[in-house]
């Protein structure tokens, strides 16, 4: 069925679709899982890292990206996409501040890639960008906000979200555990605690950027990220020692 | 290095009174009759939990060789100290052991075919004819968990298949290699007696062993090269491209015509280098046959013409099989994405 029509991007399917801009998705679901976070007054962006080849230099291969001092990326998908949409974006954070002497706001910058991914769905000759992106930043309001652009042009806010390789199964522990206003610890463990569902190789693949309310972003150095992983599995741990005592005291009550 | 041979024996430190006494001779089902099951590949992850009724068991308890690690910075020399502690030494470096399980069909001259982990490993589990699990060899010690590699016997030939369905690494090869052929060789047959005494609640337990050995006529290894790796005088227009078969062989092994000499200075790696050593030193014909493989942003490929070129190879050593490509597409998934070869979604380095 999807034959015929998927060949081309500028041409709807009989139901609807556009079936490269739904490939793009599935690129898009080949990337390493990233999860972002909103706290109280802080955002969190977490990824899973993906292991580095002997010869590799480490710096070279980042799934957070700075767009601006105030506005931070982390992208699923075809690294090269990637490394072009931010270029873009970073140009035009410049070109913003130049014109109207303002950083971009969160949303602007949302909007301005968004748009770009959304030109790429409706041009003959070019194919949509494989990439989605979580934007997270504070405004002058000192708010914390994430977004998140897909491949089809579509930008959302959200509370919390994730996206790449198993982002459904990330998504459905964040519905479970979120909670409003939490501290800048709870958002990190949150975020840790969500990779760790879907990373098996534990801290050392796992990378984590926190942004407060002054807009600073705070890379955690690995111990950091370790440290937050032992906290969880000892929770875990006395979580099922919990659940283990009522039986025995039910056992020994009879 | 430091080998013994483990049996288990019940001592009877006092004899029973002869008369006194019945005596039952309890045999494991014949010998001479293979029990071996057959063999599909889909079976080979059961095999560690699998009895074999007519098991002959060799423990072997290996003994890592390892230089004195507290002194990174020593000079070689100290490595090789005769040391009056050295068995003391190479009790606290850990133990390994295999497990030798292997029901013989009778005690004919066999061929051993070592498929090395990767496109060696898939083609002996894709082969297409009837195979029956006759044997395992079990490695285990150290922290690792154990490691299970199935003995297959081929039921028109006298061959012998042992797919490496996991990675034999580089320290273990040597001490892997001879405990498997020595092993093979040099099998015992366990007969336990159990004498049940006239009296109840005495028996006394007696084992004699009996001696019954396979004669490994050959060993043929199958393994891979990548183009990467192949030093040849060839241009870059004459690369080869698979399928693409080159041959070593020991001195005792006579040259095959129609397969190419894998030339110096090209060398043989980890267990086949092992087993090539270890046949030529014990005089044992063996063949090591080496595939051309395909690689992809520096993933190793298993592709089918890699096998086509092993089932020609195996061809002009006398043993006729074809192999069944979507089963080879199968087990080179199972390996896992370090060793099938396939760029799968977790490594391909177009997504982040």
């Amino acid at each position: 069925m999807s034959g015929s029509y998927d060949r081309a991007l500028t041409v709807f399917s009989p139901d609807g679709h556009l079936f490269q801009v739904e490939y793009a998705s599935e690129a898009v679901r080949k990337g390493t899982c990233a999860v972002g976070v909103r706290g109280g007054d802080v955002v969190v962006l977490g990824v899973e890292k993906k292991s580095v080849l002997k010869l590799q230099d480490p710096r070279t291969v980042r799934k957070i990206c700075m767009l601006d001092d105030h506005v931070c990326l982390a992208f699923a998908g075809l690294t090269a996409d990637a490394r072009v949409l931010v270029n873009k974006a970073r140009l035009e954070c410049q070109s913003h501040r130049l014109t109207v002497e303002d950083p971009v706001s969160v949303e602007y910058i949302t909007r301005y890639i968004a748009q770009v991914q959304q030109k790429y769905t409706q041009s003959g000759g070019v194919r949509p960008f494989g990439i989605s992106t979580l934007i997270i930043g504070f405004d002058s309001d000192k708010i914390p906000k994430l977004y998140m652009t897909e491949p089809s042009g579509i930008y959302t806010a959200w509370k919390a979200n994730a996206i790449g390789r198993s982002s459904k199964t990330v998504r459905e522990f964040l519905e479970k555990n979120y909670k409003e206003t939490m501290t800048k610890e709870e958002s990190v463990k949150l975020a840790v605690k969500s990779l760790l569902e879907v990373v098996q190789t534990g801290a050392k693949n796992i990378e984590i950027a926190v942004m407060t309310s002054d807009s600073i972003v705070h890379h955690l150095e690995t111990e950091e990220v370790e440290r937050i992983v032992a906290e969880i599995e000892k929770e875990k741990e006395a979580e099922a020692e919990k659940k283990k005592k009522p039986s025995s005291a039910a056992s020994t009550s009879q | 290095m430091c080998i013994a041979n483990k049996a288990t024996s019940t001592d009877a430190s006092s004899k029973p009174p002869y008369l006194s006494y019945l005596l039952y001779v309890i045999l494991a089902p014949s010998f001479l009759f293979c029990n071996g099951t057959p063999y599909s590949s889909s079976s080979a992850a059961s095999l560690t939990s699998r009895e074999f009724p007519n098991s002959i068991t060799t423990t072997t308890t290996l003994s890592l060789q390892d230089f004195d690690s507290s002194f990174p910075t020593a000079p070689t020399r100290y490595a090789f100290d005769d040391s009056d502690d050295e068995e003391l030494q190479e009790d606290t470096q850990g133990q390994q052991s295999i497990i030798l399980k292997y029901a013989p069909s009778s005690s004919a001259r066999k061929t051993l075919v070592v498929g090395v982990t990767g496109a060696g490993s898939v083609l002996l589990n894709a082969l297409n004819d009837e195979r029956k699990v006759v044997g395992e060899v079990v490695l285990s010690g150290g922290d690792a968990k154990p490691s299970a590699f199935p003995i297959l016997e081929f039921a028109s030939a006298n061959f012998l298949l042992l797919p490496c369905n996991e990675a034999v690494s580089t320290e273990q090869a040597f001490s892997w290699t001879k405990a498997v052929l020595e092993g093979i060789k040099n099998l015992e047959r366990l007969i336990s007696v159990i004498v049940l005494p006239l009296h109840i609640g005495e028996t006394w337990l007696h084992d004699v062993h009996l001696h019954f050995n396979i004669t490994l006529c050959r060993v043929i290894v199958l393994d891979t090269f990548t183009a990467a790796g192949y030093i040849t005088a060839a241009t870059h227009e004459d690369e080869p491209q698979p399928p693409c078969l080159r041959m070593l062989h020991t001195s005792a092994a006579s040259p095959v015509q129609n397969m190419n000499i894998y030339e110096p200075p090209n060398l043989a790696k980890g267990l086949s280098a092992a087993i090539l050593s270890h046949t030529e030193i014990r005089s044992i014909p063996a063949y090591l046959i080496l595939s051309l493989q395909e690689s992809s942003y520096g993933k190793t490929l298993i592709t089918d013409e890699t096998l086509a070129a092993f089932v020609d190879g195996l061809r002009m050593l006398g043993l006729g099989a074809s192999v069944e490509y979507g089963v080879a597409q199968q087990q080179a998934r199972k390996l896992g994405s370090k060793l099938d070869g396939r760029v799968d979604q977790h490594h391909h380095r177009l997504y982040l």
